[in-house]
């Protein structure tokens, strides 16, 4: 038999029925027993207990929220329990079954397990070979990433299949992305990139920052990639088909203005969603399998190296404060800008100012700069101890972690002198006035660490107080210097929901900002060519994203020289960032990637309010591009 | 409540009244005048030309009739409904000058892409792609990349995509562009079909021979303004001059024949001319291609197309079309495809006695009276200019044609 004829053999047996329904058994039940076997591993006790030395763990009981210390040892049994954490595998074989599934059902089940045999047969070497690990797991990791996008986007064009212009010209769009040689380039730089990116991640490195530089490069960059294809496509399948007057024979059919663009923004945002869906998933795969690797000082994951640890600082950060959805909390300082008191400060200060200097702050930006200085300063006091001295602060906010009895993390950075990287302080920390909890730490300077406090501290309105002592009180012996904590560096935050859920809503966001990304370049392209409308879409996106940095920027921007002279080249600038910023102000504080990486909650009321913005946004600008394609004419002179 | 894509009977299915055109430039000054104070009319069931030299204005006019570009000044009405009204486009087939397609699909994903677009069922999309892939021959290269087509086989694309919707208004800007003769015979020979099945069709062209084979009525163009109208016959019949067709004739039969001639009108009629009816060079090429497909000589590119797509030739024809194939089947091989001729349509074959039968149009009697009232003929025509776009001497020396 003729090979050509083997396969065409296949091919009839992978899109015959009872071949889709014997696989998809054969699937489903694989996954069910694959499953088990790996939840069975995961959960199977470890070989060495986690006990603390010298306590034995009480059991939990009504009143382990009353005593800090088991309330304590709750919170960290309950992140030493992810270990046995079998939910990302649970999606993972979940997102497995479903693409298995649906290459089934769509007759390509032998095709696809062709592909991936031969792509096993050259990466599993590879990552055996010494010195090609990483060349393999390239390999590997873009094969997987291809075979997810390809199902995906069958999927989507599946989905946009049947009669009616939006889906067709959708559809068309989808097609369009994988057969033109720009857009296919872009795909391939991301899917390669994203395979290449764990090859970069320094294994010596904190557990927590492997993990946070790969979902900041993983998410970050794979946003950005595709941003900039959006914009590219969005301006080429709507330009090029212009210049190239496809567009005749397809607005001379029963296809709607309306009709046109939508289809063209639905394609578009498909793709985006696609592509998207594929990056979001290997990152969201990766990190957890991050997460099952052995931290900093530990032996294997989640068991401390030492018997003196319960769990090692590095394992605490990154259960607590990088895969987590936490609200945090800053000191709420007793004196604002807006108080009177303050503003009397003001008032006399500018007051003994002008004795000396009749002009001094007569312009309403050079005193909102004295303002600003002025309260900088006290702010910088408020949070300096002297050496042997004690300062009190006061958090609020915080009834929803006593409420629900969550422990609390206290991330805390001390700054002295000029932060010698070889010097450390003794700080105390006194947190809770009801069942006060006293920490004496030995802390390096300039770094970030943590804690964990019982929910215990917080006080029945929400308030956590602290006190803090420049030195040690236990020995009575304080610092040689002033200690200073800086904004952040005096942090209380609890969790309020899970990582992997927190993720979901993040992607979501970004799926959202590129479906508007896509609409505003469309608009764009519906009047201009496709070099300028890729300026001016690039434009315009640089702007929306960087609208948070202008609005920061602004209140430093000075419009007069050092004599009092005002440049109206600078004060035309300003306003135009003025406006620039205030456009996209709604836009530029959607920012899931930065609170992804954190750890940061991202609420459904963030979703629901940025979802609401960004399709206000949206339909506005599809509103506009109707309009304009109304209006044009399709047609240009073609005489001589 | 009416249909309002829908005309009342008589109503012309394009009115153009006093329409002009001027594009413009940056600064808005005038540019081009492409169309100028352009008026007519073209009705239900007939196949009206569009004629004139390159920047003579018909595809602007074209242009303007689908909605593509709006008219400076003048009023325009397709279906008695404004261009820019989605809903007459259902009922409008359009192939432009050049055939613009999406590079990046191949033929099948063309058509199902532009069938899609008229919310065509699958079934009936599914079958109407294949009946116009195999009549535009390109049935063999269905899945092939429209980007590595040639010329003609975009052509061919094109014209499928503009009869995929099966239309009420076929329009076609210089349809023969890049065809092959025979590509352009079977152009031709669609055209007349379809006009003789009660379809409206509107031709653009500069190739004379194109739209005087196919067109009932015409509109000369130049400079974008109107320069004659009326029928082919009414322009081009000489009723100064008779041609007689016989057999070969000696000398002294023609002479004999002169001397009737001048007996009779009292020497002032006689013989002018005597010579032997040539066969066209289309037809000389026909025949070649014709005998090279009953040997079944090896070709890549396009394969002779077969015959007009059934859902085209009337609602029961696709239906009856199993039917047909079993009745062909037992008929003679088919004579090669004749020339198209608008005049008599010769006796039904059995394939068309079936279709006009189930559609129950009187197609072949009412070709002779589909022809509208004559527009009225502008009086103030440049002959001059007429004759230089005809490109045809004024002397009677065609040798073998008849009028």
């Amino acid at each position: 038999m003729k090979i050509s004829d083997a396969i065409r053999r296949l091919n009839t047996v992978q899109r015959s029925l009872p071949f889709r329904v014997i696989a998809s058994i054969v699937i489903v039940a694989a996954a069910i027993v694959g499953f088990a076997a790996y939840a069975v591993y995961r959960t199977a006790p470890l070989a060495a207990p986690i006990v603390e030395p010298g306590e034995a763990p009480r059991a939990s009981g009504a009143g382990a929220a009353d005593d800090p210390i088991e309330s304590t040892r709750l919170a960290l049994e309950q992140i030493l329990s992810a270990r046995t954490d079998t939910t990302a595998l649970g999606v993972g074989v979940a997102v497995v079954t479903g693409l298995a599934l649906f290459v089934t059902w769509f007759g390509l089940a032998l095709t696809y397990l062709a592909l991936l045999i031969v792509v096993a047969l050259v990466a599993v070497p590879l990552v055996l070979a010494d010195g090609t690990r990483n060349l393999g797991l390239l390999v590997g990791g873009a094969a997987v990433l291809t075979g997810a996008f390809t199902i995906l986007l069958e999927a989507a064009r599946v989905a946009l299949s049947g009669s009616g212009p939006v889906r067709a010209v959708a559809r068309n769009v989808l097609a369009e992305a994988v057969r033109m040689k720009f857009s296919l380039v872009f795909i391939v730089i991301l899917i390669v990139g994203l395979a290449a990116l764990p090859g970069v991640l320094d294994e010596s490195q904190p557990l927590r920052y492997r993990v946070q530089t790969f979902m900041s490069f993983g998410t970050g960059l794979s946003y950005w990639v595709i941003a900039v294809l959006t914009v590219l496509f969005s301006a080429a399948t709507v330009a090029f088909e212009q210049r190239d007057r496809i567009i005749w024979q397809t607005m001379t059919k029963p296809v709607a203005s309306w009709q046109y663009v939508l289809g063209k923004w639905l394609g578009v945002t498909a793709l985006s969603g696609v592509l998207l869906a594929v990056c979001a998933t290997g990152v969201f795969l990766f990190v957890d399998y991050l997460r099952t690797r052995p931290a900093i000082g530990e032996r294997e994951a989640y068991v401390a190296a030492s018997q003196d640890e319960y769990i090692t600082e590095d394992r605490l950060v990154l259960e607590t404060q990088v895969l987590a959805a936490r609200v945090t909390v800053d000191i709420d300082p007793p004196v604002k800008p807006t108080d009177a008191e303050f503003r009397r400060a003001v008032e006399e200060f500018i007051r003994n100012e002008r004795v000396g200097n009749e002009s001094f702050a007569r312009d309403p930006a050079e005193r909102r700069k004295v303002e600003e200085d002025l309260y900088k300063s006290w702010e910088r006091a408020y949070r300096a101890v002297p050496p042997g001295g004690i300062k009190h602060y006061v958090y609020r906010g915080l009834a929803p972690a006593r409420a629900a009895n969550t422990p609390i993390t206290f991330r805390h950075r001390v700054d002295a002198g000029s932060n010698a990287p070889d010097e450390s302080v003794y700080v105390t920390f006194i947190l809770g006035t009801e069942s006060p909890q006293i920490y004496v730490r030995r802390l390096g300077l300039g770094f970030y660490h943590s804690m964990t406090i019982p929910a215990a501290v917080v006080e029945s309105g929400g308030e956590v107080r602290l006190a803090i002592a420049n030195g040690n009180l236990e020995n009575g012996v304080p610092n040689a210097d002033t200690i200073s904590f800086p904004p952040g560096g005096l942090e209380l935050s609890y969790s309020a929901g899970s990582y992997r859920a927190n993720f979901a809503r993040g992607v979501l966001l970004l799926w959202m900002k590129l479906a508007f990304l896509s609409m505003l370049t469309i608009l764009a392209s519906t009047s201009l060519s496709f070099p300028v409308t890729c300026l001016v879409a690039f434009g315009a996106f640089l702007a929306a994203e960087g609208s948070l940095y202008m609005s920061g920027a602004l209140e430093h921007f000075r419009t007069e020289d050092e004599q009092g002279n005002v440049n109206h080249l600078l004060v035309l600038a300003e306003w135009i960032t003025m406006g620039v910023a205030w456009v996209f102000s709604g836009y530029g504080d959607i920012r899931p990637t930065a609170k992804l990486v954190e750890g940061r909650l991202i609420s459904w009321a963030e979703v629901a309010r940025g979802v609401a913005i960004l399709a206000a946004l949206a339909a506005a600008l599809y509103a506009a591009a109707v309009l304009a394609f109304r209006r044009r004419e399709l047609a240009t002179y073609s005489g001589h | 409540m009416p249909d309002p894509a829908t005309p009342p009977l008589r109503q012309p299915v394009v009115a153009c009244q006093g329409v002009t055109k001027v594009f413009k430039d940056f600064w808005m000054r005038d540019r081009a005048r492409a169309v100028d104070s352009l008026t007519f009319e073209v009705y239900p069931r007939e196949v009206f030309g569009l004629l004139g030299p390159n920047g003579s204005g018909k595809s602007t006019t074209i242009k303007m009739i689908l909605g593509l570009l709006r008219p400076t000044s003048g009023r325009i009405a397709v279906f008695a409904r404004p261009p820019s009204d989605v809903a007459i486009k259902r009922r409008i087939g359009y192939l432009p000058e050049e055939s613009y397609l999406y590079p990046f699909l191949n033929a099948r994903e063309t058509l199902e892409y532009y069938g899609k677009l008229f919310e065509i069922d699958h079934a009936t999309r599914r079958r109407r792609i294949d009946e116009l892939l195999d009549m535009v021959g390109l049935t063999h290269a269905q899945y092939r990349p429209v980007r590595d087509y040639s010329k003609g086989m975009q052509r061919r694309i094109g014209i499928a995509q503009a009869l995929i919707n099966d239309p009420d208004l076929l329009i076609l800007d210089e349809p023969t562009t890049g065809l092959d003769p025979i590509g352009t015979r079977q152009v031709k020979d669609l055209i007349v079909e379809l006009g003789r099945r009660g379809k409206t069709v509107l031709l653009s062209s500069h190739l004379l021979a194109d739209v005087e084979d196919c067109v009932d009525r015409l509109v000369i163009l130049y400079g974008g303004r109107k320069r004659d109208e009326g029928t082919c016959d009414s322009m081009l019949e000489r009723r100064s001059r008779t041609t007689i067709e016989t057999d070969a004739l000696d000398d002294a039969t023609i002479a004999e024949i002169d001397a009737h001639l001048r007996r009779r009108s009292g020497g002032e009629r006689a013989v002018l001319r005597v010579g032997h009816p040539r066969q066209t060079l289309e037809e000389k090429f026909l025949d070649i291609v014709e005998q090279a497909q009953r040997e079944r000589a090896a070709t890549s590119g396009v394969v002779h197309g077969g015959a007009t797509a059934a859902f085209l030739r009337g609602p029961e024809a696709a239906e009856g079309e199993a039917l047909i194939s079993d009745l062909l089947r037992q008929e003679p091989a088919p004579p090669p495809a004749q020339p198209a001729t608008r005049e008599e349509p010769g006796p039904p074959s059995v394939l068309e006695s079936l279709v006009d039968k189930g559609a129950g149009k009187p197609d072949a009697a009412a070709t002779p009276t589909r022809s509208p009232e004559p527009a009225p003929t502008d009086q103030s025509v440049d002959e001059s200019v007429i004759s230089s776009l005809l490109d045809r001497p004024h002397d009677d020396d065609q040798p073998g044609r008849t009028p």
